[in-house]
């Protein structure tokens, strides 16, 4: 059966409007991932066990969502809804799991299917020809102290400037493994895509800013 | 037995995996000894190295979340 590319739980968050089999989702089991946001009747959450978990993750989450939504307010309202979708599917979620790569996914999953930006889609060239490309371009281009110049505020404003207006694949990568220091593998389960599209993704991300 | 030095060209191929420690301990270590003794690879290492940082120390902080902390205690 031919195969989509994107994951199931891409499919659920109304990400993908194909009928073809969907990948399986990356380093996450269906019994780890949200699978509908919804939890059966029969289930109940046990809200303080939800909240001794999740809450303490609220200020990492608040920074995520306000990365992909470049607004406070918006941002706060995103991360409302990312815990009352968790609290619903909370009997999905898998206790030896790391709950903030949950979150993370469900956040991610939340802003596009009410932003509906899901549909861009952007190229993924080969890595070893960006990799190749870009070691090029940097070769001779290293003034001294660049490091110190790097450290002032208005570069710091710019390269947010530039972060927040990188084409979406690139963006969100570049804030998963840069602004939030997850690992490749991580950063590949919460954006259901495969490691070396991380990496490419991340190399063009760079070079562009 | 020994191992056969990186060229450059790998070097700078893996050099964004090393600098995320992406890779193997053994290549991990293969570039870190070609960084110390290669003059021409090693100022790139460091820019990008400064470049990283400078991306991650960009992301902002969020302040105090208490409010939000409570508006969300209070919906769900």
């Amino acid at each position: 059966m031919e195969r989509c590319g994107l994951t199931a739980l891409h499919c659920v968050a109304g990400l993908c409007a194909t009928s073809v089999e969907h990948a399986a989702p990356i380093d996450a089991s269906p019994a780890r991932v949200p699978q509908a946001f919804e939890m059966p009747e029969h289930a109940t959450p046990d809200l303080p066990s939800f909240e001794g978990i999740t809450l303490p993750l609220l200020p990492e989450l608040l920074r995520f969502a306000r990365s992909l939504t470049h607004d406070q307010s918006n941002a706060e309202d995103l991360v409302q809804d990312v815990y009352l979708t968790a609290l619903r599917s909370w009997h999905q979620y898998d206790p030896m799991s790391d709950c903030r790569n949950w979150l993370f996914t469900i956040c991610r999953h939340r802003f596009y299917r009410v932003s509906s930006r899901a549909q861009r889609q952007v190229p993924v060239e080969d890595a070893e020809l960006e990799s190749l490309t870009a070691a090029a371009l940097t070769m001779s281009s290293t003034p001294p102290g660049f490091g110190a110049v790097l450290e002032q505020d208005d570069m710091r404003e710019a390269i947010r400037h530039a972060m927040e207006t990188l084409p979406e694949p690139f963006r969100d990568v570049a804030i998963m493994v840069d602004w939030h220091e997850h690992d490749y593998a991580t950063a590949a389960g919460i954006l259901g895509v495969p490691i070396g599209t991380v990496r490419s993704r991340l190399f063009r991300a760079r070079r562009i800013l | 037995m020994t191992m056969p030095m990186l060229d450059c060209e790998a070097v700078m191929r893996q050099l964004w995996d090393y600098l995320d420690r992406e890779l193997t301990a053994d290549n991990m270590h293969e570039l870190e000894s070609h960084l110390e003794q290669c003059e021409k690879c090693r100022p790139q290492a460091e820019f990008r190295r400064a470049f990283r940082g400078a991306i991650h120390e960009a992301c902002e902080d969020v302040g105090d979340t208490t409010a939000l902390t409570a508006r969300v205690r209070a919906a769900l």
